[in-house]
């Protein structure tokens, strides 16, 4: 065997890497994040937009929300996702910019700081590499010309873009082996409803988070802080709205004085910046949660009666 | 069926990598460039499965 | 885990193994040792017991110079032998032997609380008393230093093994490449085979695996419990060829042959040939270093069943400083012992080896439930292993 044949088996199987890339390519055409851009380019133009997290994407009902507030609902919010993505979602929205806007959040995803890495822009986030990698890159990547680098490399590889998306069905795969004659875990669209115990903020440092905010005088996390001046300049209105919370995550993280100072901080920035703010963390029985953050069926139709209810009387 | 099992057992470890001279009747040798498809073709399975180290909180994606 | 990062390939083994291939026979032991002992100190940086882990290549450097001193028949080899066994018992076992007293580990006055295991401590002092012992038989040639520190340096085989033979590696250093491209062709196809076993097989198995503690194991059917301990049977034996593959593949980059480790272990009829197929360069290690220096099978045959359970049940304690580990050594052993006293009967009767079907097909399913049962011990703790057999048998 010569070094030439090894040459060129090695040549053909970059190759075959080239292809499984582009296979990649079309079947990530039917991913979660382009699935939700879509929806909104073919919906009519909504008089109503949501966006947010799953905590939005769980709990808005649009058929709900549309019996009780007349117009056209559409709720962009998606999963796993920050606010650059959040923002992302929402310049692409061209036809539904003079819709009022709901933006869901909580705890202090205001004003977090942006993280945007190798590790963490993966799954849905990594949406920030093919919907608009410059606004992405302007927003994670500004001080680091080698960090921007790397982000604009990766773009180009969508087997790096997309591995969350790959490794997420053999992880549902390794879930349905695992649960084989175990008992039966409460599950939703979203995962299992036990894991999301896990998203829980240690309490003590959270209200750090929350008086180190404050003591900063942290303004609005900068996507967010866009979202809401291009919805003034557009004559519509922006609610930001503090999404339900069970009882007891209220308790441990809700009911100190780090975040009642933190709330009156971020309630006063969204008003400067001309939005209103909603808080429907407590609208909200323990019964109307399917886990630690997300909202049922039924918790989904209360919130979103509710919140028309509350935008109908707010015009 | 003896002669058959071992016949699948060379083939497993020269496919694999573990002999270097190939079964009776199986003409892929080491340098056929079939073996650059094979190695894409591990390559595509190795991506896919090595993601299982990856903690998972949410996996709607 | 070290061969799935991007690390191993792109910063040792790639630059390495070309280096290897363009390098003269003089130069190309120094670059198996300079790469093994920047490997050593990264990897240790990173994973294994920080920059006191990194601190511990100079206990190869103390090996390297050590070694220069044994002579055929000189005691020193023996001293050799005595400080690598100390090594592996402070490292590995300190902890487990001072705390055998106590029922809490916490009452253990003498618990080393930052203990740490050195990269590949279980395989490089096996290694080193491998040199010792046939440097005192006068079984190897001593070697320069550039040979042997390539040989202890060596990275593919420095975290799990195949446990190498000097005289094997020494030649493979010494003889000009045949058919490089070959040698290539093959290396590769034996690392992505070795990496689809690791990911594709034993790491999808880990999710019945993961089941097999107290907790899951009671809330269980009782039907599933089988399943799990035939999967960790399965999980366990990917994972581990896979590293052999990996390694073995590695080494076919430089065209050093490394010894095979794994060769179908499930498949064979009885205890003995599954142990003759099973992690191999440790069973070969154990026949050469202990059983035979025991004795072996000169001598009674409750000498020899002596000398049997002693060196399984160091391969016991060899694998993990646990009682389960003790157990699990001792289950083998009484396996080997139970084939040993069958095979002599049978030979005593006059009866033939069974070459039926019905009979190889038996004597195929006992062996791989024995060698599946013994797997609940190095799975599991010794009090949830036997809480697992409760669960199994009585359903409590």
């Amino acid at each position: 065997m010569s070094l030439r044949q090894l040459a060129l088996q090695l040549l053909l199987a970059a190759a075959a890497l080239v292809a499984i890339n582009a296979a990649v390519t079309l079947m990530a055409r039917t991913s979660v994040p382009r699935q939700l851009l879509r929806h909104g380019e073919q919906s009519d133009p909504a008089t109503d937009l949501f966006l947010g997290n799953s905590t939005m994407a769980a709990a808005l009902d649009e058929r709900v929300f549309a019996v009780v507030k007349p117009g056209r609902p559409l709720n962009l919010a998606l999963g796993a996702t920050g606010p650059v993505e959040h923002c992302l979602i929402w310049r692409l929205q061209s036809k539904h910019r003079v819709a009022d806007v709901y933006y869901g959040f909580f705890d202090s995803q205001l004003t977090d700081p942006l993280h945007g890495t190798w590790e963490t822009l993966v799954g849905n986030r990594a949406m920030a590499y093919y919907v608009d990698p410059d606004t992405a890159i302007d927003y994670y990547a500004r001080e680091s010309p080698f960090k921007a680098l790397g982000m604009r490399l990766t773009a180009n590889v969508p087997v790096m873009v997309e591995r969350l998306a790959i490794w997420s069905k053999v992880e549902k795969l390794r879930r349905a082996i695992g649960e084989i004659g175990m008992p039966k875990r409460d599950v939703n669209r979203f995962g299992r409803a036990d894991d999301f115990t896990l998203l829980e903020a240690d309490s003590k440092e959270f209200a750090r988070r929350c008086e180190r905010a404050v003591a900063e005088r942290q303004p609005l996390s900068p996507p967010i802080a866009e979202i809401i001046d291009t919805t003034r300049v557009n004559g519509a209105r922006i609610r930001v709205v503090e999404m339900p919370m069970p009882a007891e995550h209220r308790r441990r993280l809700n009911s100190s004085h780090e975040w009642r100072s933190y709330r009156n901080h971020v309630i006063e920035l969204i008003h400067n910046a001309g939005g209103d703010y909603v808080d429907a963390s407590n609208w909200i029985d323990d019964v109307g949660f399917a886990d630690n953050v997300h909202l049922n069926a039924a918790g989904a139709a209360q919130f979103s009666t509710r919140l028309g209810k509350w935008a109908s009387q707010n015009r | 069926m003896m002669n058959r099992l071992r016949w699948i057992k060379h083939l497993c470890e020269y496919l694999g990598g573990a002999q270097d001279v190939s079964p009776n009747s199986f003409f892929m040798p080491p340098g056929s460039l079939n073996w650059g498809l094979w190695w894409g073709l591990l390559a595509a399975v190795i991506v896919a499965f090595c993601g299982q180290s990856s903690k998972f909180i949410y996996i709607d994606f | 885990m070290i061969f799935n990062t991007f690390a191993y390939y792109l910063l040792f083994l790639i630059p390495a193994a070309l280096l290897f291939r363009v390098a003269s026979v003089k130069v190309r032991p120094w670059v198996c040792a300079t790469f093994g002992i920047g490997f050593f100190i990264y990897f240790s940086a990173m994973q294994f017991g920080g920059w006191w882990g990194a601190v511990c290549v100079l206990i190869f450097v103390w090996e390297s110079l050590f070694r220069s001193l044994y002579k055929p028949g000189a005691r020193v080899c023996l001293i050799g032998v005595l400080i690598s066994v100390l090594v592996l018992v402070v490292f590995k076992y300190w902890n487990f032997l001072t705390g055998l007293p106590y029922r809490d580990p916490n009452d253990n006055g003498l618990r080393w609380e930052e203990a740490f295991l050195p990269l590949g401590v279980s395989f490089f002092t096996f290694e080193f008393i491998h040199y010792a012992v046939d440097r005192y038989k006068n079984r190897v040639e001593q070697g320069t230093l550039s040979e042997y520190l390539a040989f202890i340096f060596f990275f593919p085989t420095m975290v799990a093994g195949p446990i190498k033979r000097f005289q094997d590696f020494v030649p493979c250093l010494r003889q000009p490449m045949v058919n490089p491209a070959l040698n290539w062709n093959r290396g590769i196809t034996r690392i992505l085979m070795g990496l689809v076993k690791k990911f594709a097989i034993a790491d999808l198995l880990t999710s019945l695996t993961d089941h097999l503690n107290r907790n899951d194991i009671a809330v269980a059917e009782r039907w599933v419990l089988v399943v799990w301990l035939f999967a960790y049977g399965w999980k366990i034996y990917f994972d581990f060829s896979a590293y052999s593959d990996i390694a073995i593949g590695s080494g076919r980059l430089f065209g050093i042959k490394i010894p095979e480790n794994f060769d179908w272990p499930y498949v064979r009829v009885n205890i003995a040939d599954f142990w003759r197929h099973w992690h191999m360069s440790l069973y070969k290690w154990l026949v050469d270093y202990v059983f035979i220096p025991l004795g072996g099978s000169r001598g009674s045959v409750a000498f020899v069943c002596r000398n049997i359970m002693i060196v399984m049940l160091v391969s016991g304690i060899w694998h993990g400083a646990g009682l389960n580990f003790v157990v699990w050594g001792a289950w083998h052993g009484m396996l080997l012992v139970i084939h040993r006293l069958w095979i002599g009967w049978r030979a005593r009767d006059g009866d033939p080896p069974t070459g039926s079907l019905l009979g190889r097909v038996s004597a195929w399913m006992l062996t791989y439930v024995c060698v599946n049962l013994g797997w609940a011990f190095f799975a599991m703790d010794l009090n949830t292993a036997l809480y697992f057999f409760r669960r199994l048998l009585i359903g409590q």
